[in-house]
C-alpha cells in the first residue's frame, strides 16, 4: 500500500471509482448511459469503502508498531512551528497532539486519533471518490466531444 | 429567454462555488507560505488531513517559510491546474472544446515522468512534476466539469419543459 500510495498519490481513490463504473458496466452489460446520480453514488461508495479499509489498515499497523508517519513527523512539525514564533499558540496547539502521540506510543491505540483519521479519510475519500465517479461517467458515456462555454 | 438567463446564472454560480472550494483547498496546502499565526498553529492538523491524499515526501515537496507544502510537487501542480482552470472558466467568453483524446494527451507527460524517474532515467525534479501535474489537473478538471454540467443541464432543460 505505501508503494502504491507513493506512485499514484491522490489518484488512488478517483482511479478506483472510475474502475468501479467500468466494472458495473461490464457486469450489467447495460447499453444505457450512466447518469450523474449513479456515478456520484458509485464514487461515494468507493470512497466509503476506501475509508473503512484505509482506517482499519492504519490502526492495525499503528497497533502493532506503536508508531506511524504522524508520530514520526511530529518533532519536525514542532520544530517548524517554533521557528514561526507563534508564542503560546504552539504549546496550546500541540497539547492535544502530544497526548495522542503518548497514548499511541504506550498502547498502540488512541481513540482521538481513530476519530480524526476516520473523519479526515471519510471527507477526502468521499469527495475524491465522487470526482472519480464523474470522470468515470464521462469516460463510459463518451461519444460526442463536450463543449465548455 | 428568462429560463436561458436563469440557466446561465446557475451555471456561473456552480462554477463560482467550485472555484471557492478549490481556493480553500489550495490555501490549505500552501498554508506555510501564508503569514497567519492561526493558520500556522493548526499546521500539524492540516498535515494530518492532507496526508490522506498524498505521501507528503519532504524530498518531493516545495518549501516555504521553513515549512513544507502539505502535498508533494506533483499534487501541488494538479491542484494549481484545477484552481487556475476553475478561474478561467468563470470568464463567459472563453469556450474550450474537450475530448477524451486531450485527456490522454495531457495525462501522458505526467505518466511518462512517473515511469521515467521510477526507472532511474533521470533524477526526480519538482519542477517537472509540478508542470506535468498542472497539465493533467487542468485537463481532468475540464473533463469532469463538462460531465457534471452536461448532466445538470439536461435535468434543467427537462425541468423547464415540464
Amino acid at each position: 500500500m505505501p508503494g502504491i500510495k507513493n506512485f499514484s498519490c491522490c489518484l488512488l481513490v478517483p482511479g478506483a471509482a472510475v474502475f468501479s463504473i467500468f466494472l458495473d458496466k461490464k457486469v450489467t452489460h447495460s447499453t444505457e448511459k450512466i447518469n450523474l446520480g449513479k456515478a456520484l453514488g458509485f464514487g461515494f461508495l468507493t470512497g466509503v469503502t476506501a475509508t473503512i479499509f484505509i482506517t482499519l489498515f492504519e490502526m492495525l499497523v499503528t497497533y502493532f508498531t506503536k508508531t506511524n508517519d504522524f508520530i514520526q513527523n511530529l518533532p519536525q512539525s514542532e520544530l517548524i512551528m517554533r521557528e514561526w514564533n507563534l508564542g503560546p499558540l504552539v504549546d496550546e496547539s500541540l497539547k492535544l497532539i502530544k497526548s495522542m502521540s503518548k497514548e499511541i506510543q504506550k498502547s498502540g491505540f488512541s481513540f482521538l486519533y481513530l476519530i480524526i483519521i476516520f473523519f479526515s479519510n471519510f471527507l477526502t475519500n468521499s469527495i475524491f471518490g465522487m470526482i472519480g465517479g464523474a470522470l468515470g461517467m464521462r469516460l463510459v458515456n463518451r461519444k460526442a466531444p463536450g463543449e465548455i462555454n | 429567454m428568462d429560463s436561458s438567463n436563469k440557466n446561465i446564472r446557475l451555471k456561473f454560480l456552480f462554477r463560482f462555488l467550485i472555484f471557492i472550494l478549490t481556493l480553500i483547498w489550495f490555501t490549505g496546502l500552501v498554508s506555510p507560505c501564508i503569514n497567519n499565526n492561526y493558520l500556522h498553529s493548526i499546521y500539524p492538523y492540516l498535515k494530518l488531513g492532507y496526508s490522506t491524499v498524498c505521501h507528503q515526501n519532504v524530498h518531493k515537496s516545495f518549501a516555504c517559510n521553513d515549512g513544507m507544502f502539505l502535498v508533494c510537487a506533483r499534487c501541488t501542480g494538479i491542484y494549481f491546474g484545477v484552481l487556475i482552470t476553475s478561474l478561467i472558466v468563470l470568464i463567459p467568453i472563453i469556450k474550450i472544446k474537450i475530448k477524451t483524446r486531450y485527456l490522454i494527451v495531457f495525462s501522458f507527460p505526467m505518466l511518462a515522468d512517473v515511469i521515467f524517474y521510477s526507472l532511474g532515467l533521470y533524477e526526480y525534479s519538482k519542477i517537472i512534476a509540478a508542470i506535468t501535474g498542472v497539465l493533467f489537473g487542468s485537463t481532468v478538471f475540464l473533463y469532469i466539469l463538462d460531465a457534471i454540467e452536461n448532466s445538470l443541464y439536461k435535468k434543467l432543460i427537462k425541468g423547464n419543459n415540464n
